[in-house]
């Protein structure tokens, strides 16, 4: 597997918006993987179904998606803090406005519960 | 309540929810991706000529009364922080067509994605979920679990016309039944759910 890493494509600092900034508050980060078809693992960030291996960053914002045939039910999970599930797309947030936070470093993973399917984990730090 | 994520697994009674069209639009904008295998479905997704996106949302409306009622502008149209925010960035779905309901634990807003294909419900405490049309109207809903720490889940979703309640049944095995208001509920639950 070869990883690509980009640059963040906002600047650090966007505290008060502005049109190079993420949407939200804040948000430096924004980025997407996938672990390729799984059934009852978790995928986390960045693409791997090992907790040990994955990187834990000041999520703000996670959402998991499946766009293949049929309806599969998906989750986004960060950390303890919070989760959102849904058919085929969900979205949730570490704070009620969705705006970025600084405070907790957590892991973002995404999963699917019906059958084994490749599901598409987003987060915005 | 603090989060498990390994309790997610008993959810997996929920995902007897079952439809035949995925979402055809639900590419994810990232800034880059990471991949174990070849990039997914979402990657080569393109979005529907105009006029499958009329028909789709002709279903929706025909199937989801909230989504037939004249629209109020300053009533139903989604806060502008939200609709302009991270939650629902990447033009997930299409603010014109945005209804306020009231179902239960809070307001909500019932939307059409932007490619029509979906019917999604936005909660204000940030988080969003979205089924297929089709799978919405062949099950009679659509289904959403939101979580954070230290408060109830929320347990949502939004209805054909022909349902008019819907029974939760937590982990524990505890049934509660909740009345459906505008095509929307919205529940708490202590305990993970197990199905809807």
């Amino acid at each position: 597997m070869l990883l690509t890493i980009h640059s963040p494509s906002a600047h650090a600092g966007c505290t008060t918006g502005g049109s190079t900034c993420l949407p939200g508050s804040g948000y430096t980060l924004d980025d997407t993987w996938d672990c390729g078809p799984i059934s009852t693992a978790s995928c986390y960030y960045f693409a791997t179904t090992t907790p040990s291996f994955a990187t834990s960053t000041s999520w703000g914002r996670g959402s998991a998606t499946y766009s293949g045939a049929g309806t599969v039910f998906v989750c986004v999970t960060g950390g303890v803090y919070f989760v959102a599930c849904g058919n085929n797309l969900a979205r949730g947030c570490f704070l009620a406005s969705c705006d970025d936070q600084d405070s907790v470093n957590l892991l973002l993973d995404v999963e699917n519960f019906t059958g084994t399917h490749t599901v598409i984990g987003h987060g915005l730090a | 309540m603090s989060l498990n994520v390994r309790r997610l697994a008993t959810l997996a009674g929920v995902a007897v929810l079952g439809g035949a069209v995925s979402l055809a639009n639900g590419a994810e904008p990232g800034g880059s991706h990471h991949a174990a295998s070849s990039p997914g479905p979402a990657a080569a997704a393109a979005a529907p000529a105009p006029a499958v996106i009329a028909a789709a949302r002709t279903i929706a409306r025909a199937h989801v009364g909230a989504l037939r009622h004249a629209r109020r502008p300053g009533h139903d149209a989604i806060a502008a922080s939200v609709a302009s925010g991270p939650l629902l960035s990447g033009g997930l779905i299409d603010p014109a067509t945005s209804r306020e309901v009231v179902g239960g634990r809070s307001a909500a807003w019932v939307v059409s994605s932007s490619d029509g294909q979906s019917v999604c419900a936005v909660l204000r405490q940030g988080a969003a979920a979205c089924s297929s049309v089709a799978a919405l109207v062949d099950d009679g809903l659509s289904p959403g679990v939101m979580g954070r720490m230290g408060e109830p889940f929320h347990v949502f979703g939004v209805t054909a016309d022909d349902v008019s309640e819907v029974v939760l049944v937590q982990t524990g095995g505890s049934r509660t039944s909740v009345s459906v208001t505008d095509n929307f509920f919205d529940v708490s639950a202590d305990d993970w759910p197990a199905s809807l």
